[in-house]
């Protein structure tokens, strides 16, 4: 009993892992991996592997910064005045401590892997195949900025503010003084004002 | 009367056995985890949430059963957001009770429910350590239903830990091997570069760093078969500190240390180094 229960208990851990590095390295080369990720989901959405992987915590955490390292992604408030001049930008969300911070961080690291779900799939909808699941996607995101802006457009009323969601463009460490030059770019820019929250 | 002495305590509650100290160090971190949790919890859960749990929760793959699971406690007309702070309450004393070393199946299956519930509820915000965390009281869980009444046994928790950390390193290793960042030490620059960090590090430096990690975790499975295995075990305990200093994972670190020492525990067997410096000196 207890060598089936723990046969099963790993089979399933290399079973995930494996799968999901190698259909993240897939993916970062853009094959077409179609069959491979069938075979995960039959075992992946089996209800009792969902069932077990979940309230067991082996669903997930595998490959930790592997492949493409991600950069560094938050989230920044900014508040226009009425000559569209910034006033205010801030990129705290008033936490307490510097764990809950980093814990909502990943909020910003979510949404980017969503937009860039988004954008291959508006490559792909050219043909009108993915439209309404498209549509949800870009709705979904739009929400998530809304709510994120909420408490400071009903601070400045009378103001335009903007939630971006920024990322760390790190220069090459080959490069001299590489530690002066990192970039900051945007992933995504939405302005909201009173008038989108009645 | 037997005096109490709060070193033999200590010592008992921590060195005894594998398990102990497994337990002892992790219900510590979880305690610390859910204490500095607590202080934030209504930005992540309440109904002045910046992002409302309803919205997280609807594309997370826990939809399945927490929707219908706050579904129900709903239409039992019990506040969802005062439900959830009595499940943290629950939470922090079965955490205390497993410091305590209270070794009950129902206290270790009531903390996979609870952590599941606290956690899950926001997977907008859940990262490494959470999943590692339920994972760790899960394994504490099985040991005590299959496993802890029999000594030495090839299920113990040390071999579970081993064979895990061996899957977890080796993947983790080959999903950085085919990354030319990794080789070229871009990488950890990568995962650490922010606007607020001002530091050069050498990049030769981070060149053996990152170059080092994907070595170190692709020979993870084999070299702790060696008698290399206690210079593997330092050099991945000074990986994870490197993580909990520069990318500020410290809860994330500290629990793969506790998985690490723990499942060589043998090698670092702290009652009997204890024991042998009562008789040296």
């Amino acid at each position: 009993m207890r060598k089936i229960f723990f046969t099963f208990h790993f089979f399933t851990i290399l079973f995930i892992s494996i799968f999901s590095t190698l259909i993240s390295f897939l993916d970062f080369h853009e094959f077409e991996n179609l069959k491979i990720k069938k075979i995960y989901a039959t075992y992946i959405n089996n209800p009792l592997i969902v069932f077990y992987s979940q309230f067991s915590g082996c669903n997930t955490g595998y490959g930790f910064y592997g492949i493409n390292v991600a950069t560094n992604k938050y989230f920044s408030i900014k508040v226009y005045d009425e000559n569209d001049k910034c006033i205010l930008e801030h990129i705290n969300f008033n936490f307490k401590n510097k764990n809950n911070e980093d814990r909502f961080n990943t909020l910003a690291s979510r949404i980017s892997l969503d937009l860039l779900d988004i954008q291959k799939m508006k490559k792909e909808a050219k043909s009108g195949k993915f439209d309404s699941e498209l549509n949800t996607m870009i709705g979904y995101k739009d929400k998530v900025f809304k709510y994120l802006a909420k408490e400071t457009v009903l601070d400045y009323k009378n103001k335009d503010v903007t939630v971006q969601l920024n990322f760390v463009i790190p220069d090459n460490i080959w490069n001299k003084n590489y530690n002066l030059n990192s970039k900051i770019g945007i992933n995504e820019k939405i302005k909201f004002n009173r008038l989108d929250y009645k | 009367m037997k005096k109490l002495n709060l070193t033999d305590w200590i010592i008992n509650r921590f060195f005894k056995d594998s398990f102990s100290f497994f337990s002892g160090i992790l219900a510590i971190i979880m305690l610390i985890e859910i204490l500095s949790f607590s202080l934030d919890k209504n930005l992540f859960f309440s109904e002045n949430a910046i992002i409302p749990w309803q919205l997280g929760l609807i594309k997370s793959e826990y939809y399945w059963i927490l929707y219908k699971f706050y579904f129900y406690i709903d239409s039992l007309g019990i506040s969802i957001y005062y439900f959830y702070n009595t499940i943290i309450c629950l939470y922090v004393v079965l955490v205390v009770l497993s410091l305590l070393n209270i070794k009950k199946v129902w206290v270790y299956l009531l903390l996979v429910l609870s952590n599941f519930i606290v956690f899950r509820s926001i997977p907008f915000f859940n990262y490494g350590y959470d999943h590692f965390i339920l994972m760790s009281i899960f394994y504490c869980l099985i040991i005590l239903l299959f496993s802890y009444k029999y000594k030495d046994d090839k299920f113990s928790l040390p071999t579970l830990l081993k064979y895990h950390l061996m899957i977890i390193y080796f993947t983790s290793g080959i999903s950085k091997v085919f990354d030319l960042n990794w080789w070229n030490g871009n990488a950890i620059w990568r995962a650490i570069a922010s606007p607020t960090l001002d530091i050069y590090i050498p990049p030769i430096l981070l060149l053996i760093l990152s170059a080092g990690t994907v070595i170190i975790e692709l020979l993870y499975p084999f070299l702790i078969h060696t008698r290399f295995r206690k210079i593997t075990l330092v050099h991945i305990i000074l990986l994870h500190i490197g993580i909990g200093i520069f990318l500020g994972l410290s809860s994330f670190a500290g629990i793969m240390i506790l998985w690490n020492l723990t499942a060589f525990y043998k090698d670092f067997n702290f009652v009997k180094t204890f024991n042998k410096n009562e008789v040296a000196l």
